[in-house]
């Protein structure tokens, strides 16, 4: 440091820390919260979610900055090139001397109105109930008419269709064409959708078109269509632009599809599905029919084995035998027992005479030992009297009479005990003497 | 209620609708399996079951789309008309 420097009359020496710090405050107390409008370039969405990108109109740019907590509020994507209003504060970042324009909100230009219409009137039907979850119908899983609310020329009809006939070929599907987008197509849209309730006959409604500008989709967000939607008899399904835009018209159907595609397909069953669940059922159909037989028979061979079926099986296996035993005897018995007899009665015959004869011969053989025996019976206690019994000589004959008897005829006298040989010397005629 | 313009609105209601005849089948076959059934009524049942397969599969395979539309006709009632070409009959429609 020169001296002459040092006698320099005093210098206010300031730092870029300070200045920054002064730019800061003048900026940030001084400028309010303010509405910006300008095109976005330079636009990067941060990892951490923040958003930085540029605001610049045909001579100047800014820099802008929505932190995570504002940017996961955004109701549409900004993107370069996009003409956007922007409501938020400047601020300055100290250590590069850098101010930025610190955004709260943002929208597509010309929108700001409009949204500010749209979300009074979302908190107006809200409050009468029309996007309650209580109000959320069902509709009919195989529904054999599917009403179609959307114009007769868009890319939409013509994805619902084909998704839908892909899925179930006979499915039937009735247009009430309407414009969807411009002047007085919000009155058509709701128009349509009170014609298919007062026909009646669709099971289903999907309410639609394709995507489009926010503008172009507007009329799903207009209060008639709306109400047209709450107040339908017939469940709705909204199918409006893409998978980000959501309008009004989707809060108040019963289902709200991402894409038309996406409509036909959550309303429209796939038929390729139900009939691998049909042939499924047919499959567990037949193997439960074929199971409970088996288990029957099972049953019946359990049963069958046990003692207690067994024995009376076995009796009755038994008695079936002998049935066919007695059958077969009988058959062959009734034959031999015919032969049998017809010879037995032949075998009488031959034997019949010697037999007689033999049993005549033996009675009558007995009935002379029995008489003899009598007779001697009877002659021995006449002897044991003292009497004798006059014999020939030789037993043969008793002798009754002496005229029968000549001098020296040779006799036997039987007494009761023993006999006696004796010789006649005379006979003698006459009575019976004195005896 | 208007009086219905379209006559032949519901062809099908004669015979069971595919959801009706996929209830019943579901029935049966739980019936069947859970096997408290006599042996006269699960050949019954079974019958009835296999027809229902037929009907179920015959209503996923016939291809008779219609494309309709609806326009309000005299005195502003619903009535349907053959839809304009390019709707109906689209070759895109079929592949």
């Amino acid at each position: 440091m020169s001296p002459m420097e040092a006698f320099s009359f005093e210098r206010r020496i300031t730092t870029p820390s300070e200045i920054n710090r002064r730019v800061k405050q003048l900026i940030e107390g001084e400028i309010d919260e303010l509405w910006v409008r300008g095109e976005i370039s330079n636009f990067t969405r941060a990892a951490s979610g923040h958003l930085y990108f540029s605001l610049k109109d045909s001579t100047a740019q800014i820099r802008g900055v929505m932190w995570k907590g504002n940017a996961q509020r955004l109701r549409f994507q900004p993107a370069d090139g996009v003409e956007v209003e922007i409501r938020g504060k400047l601020s300055v970042y100290e250590p590069r001397g850098e101010y930025q324009l610190n955004a709260a909100e943002m929208s597509p230009a010309g929108l700001g109105a409009l949204y500010m219409a749209l979300e009074a009137l979302k908190r107006k039907l809200a409050a009468e109930g029309l996007f309650d979850q209580g109000r959320k119908r069902q509709f009919p899983a195989f529904p054999i008419v599917v009403g179609l609310v959307t114009s007769p020329g868009g890319a939409a009809v013509r994805d619902l269709i084909r998704v839908a006939r892909r899925r179930w070929p006979s499915v039937r599907l009735v247009l009430a064409p309407t414009r969807v987008q411009g002047e007085g197509s919000a009155v058509e849209i709701a128009a349509a959708i009170e014609l298919m309730n007062r026909w009646g006959q669709a099971d289903v409604l999907i309410i639609g078109r394709g995507g489009g500008s926010m503008e172009d989709l507007w009329a799903f967000n207009e209060e008639i269509v709306v109400r047209a939607i709450a107040g339908s008899r017939i469940p709705t399904v909204s199918a409006v632009g893409h998978e980000v835009d959501v309008t009004l018209s989707d809060l108040a159907a019963d289902v709200r599809a991402a894409t038309p595609s996406n409509a036909a397909e959550l309303v429209v069953p796939d038929a390729r599905e139900w009939s691998e669940r049909i042939e499924r059922l047919n499959r567990q159909l037949n193997r439960a029919v074929v199971d409970g037989l088996t288990i029957r028979r099972r049953r019946i061979e359990s049963i069958t084995a046990t003692h207690g079926f067994k024995r009376p099986r076995d009796f009755l296996t038994q008695e079936a035998q002998r049935v066919d035993d007695l059958a077969r005897r009988l058959a062959l018995g009734t034959e031999r027992r015919l032969i049998d007899a017809r010879r037995r009665a032949s075998d009488l015959d031959r034997r019949r005479q010697p037999a007689l004869r033999n049993l005549l011969t033996r009675s009558r053989a007995r009935l002379d030992r029995l008489s003899a025996q009598l007779g001697s019976l009877d002659s021995t206690a006449v002897l044991s009297r003292g009497y004798a019994l006059v014999l020939r000589a030789d037993g043969s004959s008793v002798v009754t009479t002496a005229g029968d008897l000549r001098p020296e005829d040779r006799l036997m006298l039987q007494f009761a005990l023993d006999r006696a040989a004796v010789r006649v010397e005379s006979t003698i005629p006459g009575g019976p003497g004195d005896i | 209620m208007p009086p219905k313009s379209n006559a032949k609105s519901d062809p099908e209601s004669a015979a069971p609708s595919f959801e009706a005849a996929l209830t019943r089948l579901e029935e049966i076959v739980n019936r069947l399996e859970r096997g408290d059934i006599t042996l006269d009524e699960s050949l019954a049942v079974f019958r009835e079951g296999s027809d229902l397969v037929k009907q179920c599969l015959a209503r996923l395979t016939q291809a008779e789309a219609t494309v309709l539309e609806l326009i309000a006709g005299e005195g502003g009632l619903p009535a349907t008309t053959p839809a304009r070409p390019g709707l109906e009959g689209d070759d895109d429609a079929l592949v």
